[in-house]
């Protein structure tokens, strides 16, 4: 399936997104992000209150204030300059952090690397956006628009990663689900970093618990990495990186 | 009694308002200048090293590899990347030499392929968080002519020496790990060879020896 996807993108998806580069000045297509970003603040913002974080969601909602009016319905950003710095949720996220594990990995079509509990958070996350349930004149056509041109944005933003990633992997496919993996995680976690052991300077006397538990040289076990599991707590820190707020 | 209207200067007024409420209640980290500093010499150190039109791409090659060799922790990334599998290699003298040097150049080619969008660009550092035995130094790495991108790298100490153990590219207030990364990548990989570490290495040869490749015929000489 990955293979059949790589394969739609570099014929199709990809060389898009290049002409839209090449078509269009910097400022162009940060404005076009920005507009898209800020169709999307409202889905963040039921998402931020679901998963109980208030300043989070106050957040959001300034943002969308801010770049609806003085940003001139979202094509700037002045918000951030404000100190209003973005961030998104889903319900995939809010389903994690109600404690609902992740279900296998899925790479789908078009859409990409998900997993059970994300995919369905991406229906959910269908209504709660005003846009898909708001009456007017050529609606329909509006909310096309906006699925293509958004997938030919997003995909313009990723053009360089995607790039270092397969020039940089030893498996492209395995490489992406990872990356997924450690995005959501992170994204799950809200950004807190991580502190996990230092691996000891001797491994053989004192293998690294975090590792797994796989006897090397057989058939690996997964390890109990960040799993996607539901209900994770951030790790602990010790001194600073004190999570601001209501963070997860 | 009619209450007066909310005007856009009012609604304004009030979000901003929110705003300092809500970053009043964010408390500072710990932070270590000198870890701060460190980074900002290596990093700068680095981003001209691979700027530096006036050597050639041997010297060049040469240059950044000794830099990163002191600069990081290469032999603890080299065995947390392999999880589990760590302690087989490591009783094992001659496959644990080959492994870290296999690795090695492969994490050299990785920063230096990575890092060279940043070339004759600025490093800024912005921060640290000091952690239990680490420390994590934000900052923004700035290429020619574009929009800063923010980068954190992780640092341990090695025999009393700072040392990075890992570098993640943040986006927005989400982060990926490389080392972290490449840890599931390798597990998958030796998952579905039954733990050869050996074609894990030819994986990793071949992969460097194709980064070297990019990186020559992309360069300006």
């Amino acid at each position: 399936m990955y293979g059949v996807n790589d394969a739609a993108d570099k014929a199709v998806v990809e060389p898009v997104a290049r002409g839209y580069r090449a078509a269009t000045p910097r400022f162009v297509r940060t404005g076009v992000a920005n507009f898209l970003n800020n169709l999307g603040a409202p889905v963040t913002f039921v998402n931020d209150l679901l998963q109980g974080q208030v300043s989070r969601a106050g957040v959001t909602a300034a943002r969308l204030g801010i770049n609806s009016t003085l940003g001139f319905f979202g094509l700037l950003d002045p918000a951030s300059d404000f100190g209003f710095e973005r961030h998104e949720e889903d319900f995939g996220q809010t389903l994690a952090v109600w404690g609902l594990r992740s279900g296998p990995y899925l790479f789908v079509p078009l859409i990409g690397p998900t997993t059970i509990r994300d995919g369905a958070g991406r229906i959910i996350d269908l209504a709660f956006d005003p846009l898909n349930w708001a009456r007017f004149h050529h609606d329909d056509q509006v909310r096309a628009a906006r699925i293509v041109i958004g997938a030919i944005s997003a995909r313009e933003e990723l053009l360089d990663p995607v790039d270092a990633l397969r020039r940089t992997s030893i498996d492209p496919y395995a490489t992406v689900r990872a990356t997924y993996q450690l995005t959501r995680e992170s994204e799950i976690l809200n950004g807190v970093v991580d502190d996990e052991e230092v691996p000891s300077s001797d491994p053989v006397a004192e293998p690294n618990p975090s590792a797994g538990a796989a006897a090397p040289g057989t058939e690996a076990t997964p390890n109990p990495q960040p799993s996607l599991s539901g209900a994770q707590k951030p790790p602990q820190n010790t001194t600073g990186s004190t999570p601001s707020g209501d963070k997860k | 009694m009619t209450s007066p209207k909310l005007s856009r200067v009012h609604f304004i007024a009030a979000l901003l308002g929110v705003s300092v409420m809500i970053s009043s209640t964010s408390a500072d980290a710990a932070r270590d200048a000198s870890v701060e500093a460190y980074v900002q010499t290596n990093a700068s150190q680095a981003l001209r090293t691979l700027g530096d039109d006036s050597l050639s791409d041997a010297n060049r090659q040469q240059t950044f590899n000794t830099l990163v060799s002191q600069f990081s922790d290469i032999e603890s990334t080299a065995q947390y990347v392999l999880g589990s599998y760590a302690p087989q290699v490591w009783r094992d003298p001659t496959l644990r030499g080959e492994w870290i040097t296999s690795f090695k150049d492969f994490l050299i080619a990785t920063y230096e392929d990575q890092l060279d969008q940043f070339s004759g660009g600025q490093v800024a550092v912005t921060g640290s968080t000091v952690l239990n035995s680490r420390v994590i130094v934000n900052s923004q790495l700035t290429p020619p002519g574009s929009r800063p991108l923010q980068v954190q790298w992780k640092l341990q100490r090695d025999a009393g020496n700072w040392r990075v153990f890992d570098i993640a590219l943040q986006s927005g207030e989400n982060v990926v790990w490389l080392a972290q990364q490449q840890q599931l990548v390798f597990r998958d990989q030796l998952a579905n060879n039954h733990g050869s570490i050996p074609d894990l290495i030819r994986q990793l040869n071949q992969t460097t020896a194709q980064l070297y490749a990019h990186a020559r015929s992309t360069h300006r000489h």
